[in-house]
């Protein structure tokens, strides 16, 4: 019976609860799940505080819970969003490396050019060292260029950067389709359809000349 | 940049006037930049003679100067590409492969594909090959009264001038291909390397229309320095000639208007083109299919006249070459040009160069 007694106190708190959350109401907005949310604050601000690794950890986990509820869908987008634009940001900091190295081997092949252009004739003004720069750098950039290594990561940056843009288009279409606003998806099924109608029209046009050629009109 | 080093480095008083002076030269060319007012583009009169969606057929008017036996009598349809815009082929009267032409007697039409807009973008290969390309070349064979015509394709336009060739071979008397690939795997083709592994379809389905601002940026990054510096700092040499007059800096800027003035790619052409020919090198192994049509090379039994550059960083000469081998045609000719992709149209050279060759091989196989 001790067990019950203390059950039932426990089940009077949460009435009472209950109770003091709709008298709340009654004064201002509800602020129904506030306290997950600052519970989730707070793991957030204590991984970013220890660190980049354990924030993005503690990122890629709530990346992989699965989104619930009435406004999953929502929650979905707004999530893939966020993931595509981590990945552009990834993949674009790997492209500018390689362009800054590319920079930098093209200095020392300079260097290299006008060690070997003191023996002779030397550089003589500020354009001559210019020219000398560019046909470097386009020289160390036409080797990068060319590579397999270079050409999958400048793609693998454009593909992300499709995928971004995507997403975007997704949000906006939910908020075009809220407002009652056409959007690209309808006007593609439009376009769609014209370009149908205008091969058949051409056609049709086309079988109509034969037949008058022919004096069956 | 010279106020990044400490002043006492040796060598930093010779810099900072270096600098200086690069500022004052940079100064003056903006003052003379300033002065300039919006260039022209065209010099050879022509006529709208035909019209479909967003395409428009032109006729230059023929010169009055060229004696009768000397004209070529079967008019000449230049299929432009869709990833430029077409008034390159007749810039200004000293950059002019049509005036060449004209002033040769040759009957020239050149088709304008437009500025494609989202409406546009379910448009594909079918539609240029198969619907466009032939509703000029019959307008042209009823309004020249000939039976057949002569097809002159440029670039991309070259490529889909083959696949027209072979798809109505008896509708052309000649066909010429100007810097135009066929064989998209050759180790010099850094556009396929870099198309490889893009998601071309990812691609078309989110952008719809491909823009023409995202391939300048991809054209202009195959030579990084020196198109997006070099080719500026040597305008200022120009500008800052006392003798160089108006005409180099307004022929700047007529290139520099053509370069970016570059119309969106309708997304199905764009993605059927670049999965098909770029990617898969289709025409190499003939398994090019339009709209159900097998598209077979050795269809194409009429004269051809191949017309590269060897120095083309864009089609380079090993792309063009292997044609001899896929089509069918008996009376191959090949011409190698000692310039660029766009040289082949602007260089001093190719003013005399190319027409004289166009002009004077229509010519020889005119009454045939």
């Amino acid at each position: 019976m001790a067990d019950e007694h203390n059950s039932s106190d426990w089940i009077q708190a949460w009435l009472a609860q209950q109770r003091e959350l709709l008298r709340r109401a009654g004064e201002g907005p509800l602020q129904f799940g506030h306290e997950m949310f600052n519970a989730w604050q707070s793991a957030w601000t204590g991984a970013a505080a220890a660190g980049e690794g354990a924030s993005r950890q503690f990122a890629d986990l709530m990346a992989r819970i699965p989104t619930l509820g009435l406004a999953r869908e929502q929650a979905e987008t707004w999530r893939e969003l966020l993931a595509a634009q981590a990945e552009c940001q990834q993949l674009e900091r790997e492209l500018r490396a390689i362009w800054t190295k590319v920079q930098s081997d093209a200095l020392g092949m300079v260097e290299a050019r006008l060690r070997e252009r003191q023996q002779s004739q030397g550089i003589n003004d500020y354009r001559e060292l210019y020219d000398l720069w560019v046909d470097c750098g386009e020289k160390v950039f036409a080797e990068v260029a060319h590579s397999e290594a270079y050409a999958r990561l400048q793609a693998q940056v454009g593909n992300a950067l499709i995928r971004l843009r995507s997403r975007q288009q997704d949000v906006i279409e939910r908020g075009l389709k809220y407002f009652d606003l056409p959007t690209r998806s309808e006007l593609n099924t439009v376009h769609k359809q014209m370009r149908e109608l205008r091969e058949r029209v051409a056609t049709l046009e086309a079988q109509l000349a034969e037949a008058r050629d022919r004096g069956e009109s | 940049m010279s106020e990044d080093i400490p002043k006492d480095t040796p060598g930093a008083a010779e810099l900072k006037a270096a600098t200086a002076e690069f500022m004052r030269r940079m100064t003056n060319g903006l003052a003379a930049m300033a002065s300039i007012r919006d260039v022209t583009i065209g010099s050879v009169a022509k006529d709208a003679v035909f019209e479909e969606d967003k395409v428009t057929l032109y006729r230059y008017r023929p010169s009055e100067v060229v004696a009768p036996d000397l004209r070529v009598r079967t008019p000449l349809l230049i299929c432009y590409a869709l990833v430029n815009r077409p008034y390159m082929m007749d810039l200004q009267v000293d950059r002019s492969l049509i005036r060449g032409l004209v002033q040769r007697g040759v009957d020239v039409y050149l088709i304008d594909w437009g500025y494609p807009d989202g409406a546009d973008r379910y448009l594909g290969l079918e539609d240029y090959v198969l619907r466009y390309l032939p509703h000029c070349v019959d307008f042209v064979r009823r309004a020249s009264g000939h039976e057949q015509i002569n097809l002159l394709g440029v670039c991309q336009g070259g490529t889909m001038s083959l696949c027209y060739a072979a798809l109505h071979p008896q509708r052309l008397k000649n066909l010429i291909a100007m810097v135009t690939p066929v064989d998209f795997h050759t180790p010099e083709n850094l556009l396929t390397k870099w198309a490889k592994d893009v998601d071309v379809d990812a691609l078309v389905a989110t952008t719809g229309n491909v823009s023409g601002e995202m391939l300048n940026a991809m054209f202009v990054s195959l030579m990084p320095f020196r198109l997006n510096s070099q080719k500026y700092v040597e305008l200022l040499d120009q500008l800052n000639d006392p003798n160089a007059g108006a005409a180099p800096l307004e022929n700047f800027l007529r290139m520099e208007k053509w370069i970016f003035d570059s119309p969106d790619q309708p997304g199905e052409m764009f993605r059927q083109f670049l999965t098909w020919f770029v990617k898969e090198n289709r025409l190499m192994d003939g398994s090019v299919t339009i709209a159900g049509r097998k598209v077979d090379l050795k269809q194409i039994a009429m004269p051809l006249l191949n017309i590269y550059a060897l120095q083309d960083h864009l089609v380079p000469p090993s792309a063009s070459r292997p044609m001899q081998q896929l089509v069918g045609a008996t009376d191959y000719s090949t011409h190698e040009f000692q310039g660029g992709h766009i040289g082949i149209y602007v260089s001093g050279t190719a003013q005399r160069q190319i027409p004289d060759k166009i002009a004077g091989w229509l010519r020889e196989r005119d009454g045939r």
